[in-house]
């Protein structure tokens, strides 16, 4: 469930197409994923799931892997 | 291996600069066009000589922390975090973060580096308030200080000269106690 909704975010914050997010999605094979995206993203996620991160989690958000093993422990899901 | 650190992550940690950071690109990253289009000091050219006088001052200061951000895996010195006009009665001061190197723009790098700072101000110099002020126009200053809850306090309309047109500035502030609930840290009894 939280799978599927974090790659819809993830795709519509780097603009591509969802079918092209996954688990191993990172910004090494998402081009569009650059700095601000990253930020925007980490934004994006704390509205839709009605969360806020600590400061090391934030730092500690690499790529998708790394972002649903923290939803996993922040949401229970 | 990391030479004297002050406050360590996963990626990056801070160090006092040093003289061979004086010596080495600092003082370029200070006048490139593309580094200093948000900052202060954008407007004039940086040299060597200017950047040791700043070294120089800012080693007596007590009122300005300026700590150099390594890279831990290279022990690069990739840009530069500060904490300035610190007020000691009051317990304020305003952060301000330069990535130098545009290698290390993305990543984890800059927002760890901004946490240390952060975790710093609060919990080691027991500072009550963190300002910042940054153009309107800079989105990812704005996203930056989003992320980290800065709250937006005020705005000065058409302040700067930006590309040939004025910009507002924001004043952002980040509160100690907000700070400490979001990261799970007991607040003290003042």
């Amino acid at each position: 469930m939280n799978n599927e909704k974090t790659f819809g975010i993830i795709a519509r914050i780097m603009k591509v197409p969802a079918d092209q997010i996954n688990e191993t999605s990172s910004p090494e094979t998402v081009p569009q994923w650059d700095s601000l995206k990253h930020i925007q993203l980490i934004l994006a996620i704390e509205e839709a799931f009605g969360l806020q991160f600590a400061d090391q989690e934030i730092v500690g958000i690499k790529d998708v892997r790394s972002l649903l093993s923290l939803l996993r422990q922040k949401t229970g899901a | 291996m990391m030479y004297n650190p002050y406050a360590v992550g996963q990626h990056v940690y801070l160090r006092h600069p040093t003289p061979q950071d004086v010596e080495g690109s600092w003082h370029e990253w200070l006048s490139d066009e593309e580094t200093t289009r948000w900052l202060g000091m954008r407007y004039w050219p940086n040299s060597v000589e200017q950047q040791r006088e700043f070294y120089e001052n800012s080693k007596k200061s007590k009122d300005q922390l300026v700590l150099s951000i390594v890279d831990k895996a290279t022990d690069k010195h990739i840009g530069v975090v500060s904490l300035g006009g610190i007020n000691w009665l009051h317990r304020y001061s305003d952060i301000a973060i330069v990535m130098g190197e545009k290698d290390f723009r993305s990543g984890p790098y800059m927002l760890e580096a901004m946490s240390l700072m952060l975790s710093t101000a609060f919990l080691r110099l027991n500072m009550r308030i963190v300002k910042s002020v940054y153009l309107a126009t800079n989105e990812a200053s704005q996203k930056i200080h989003d992320v980290f809850r800065f709250k937006q306090v005020g705005r000065i309309p058409q302040l700067y000269w930006d590309r040939g047109q004025y910009s507002d500035s924001v004043i952002a502030i980040l509160n100690r106690d907000e700070w400490m609930a979001r990261n799970g840290i007991t607040p003290p009894k003042d």
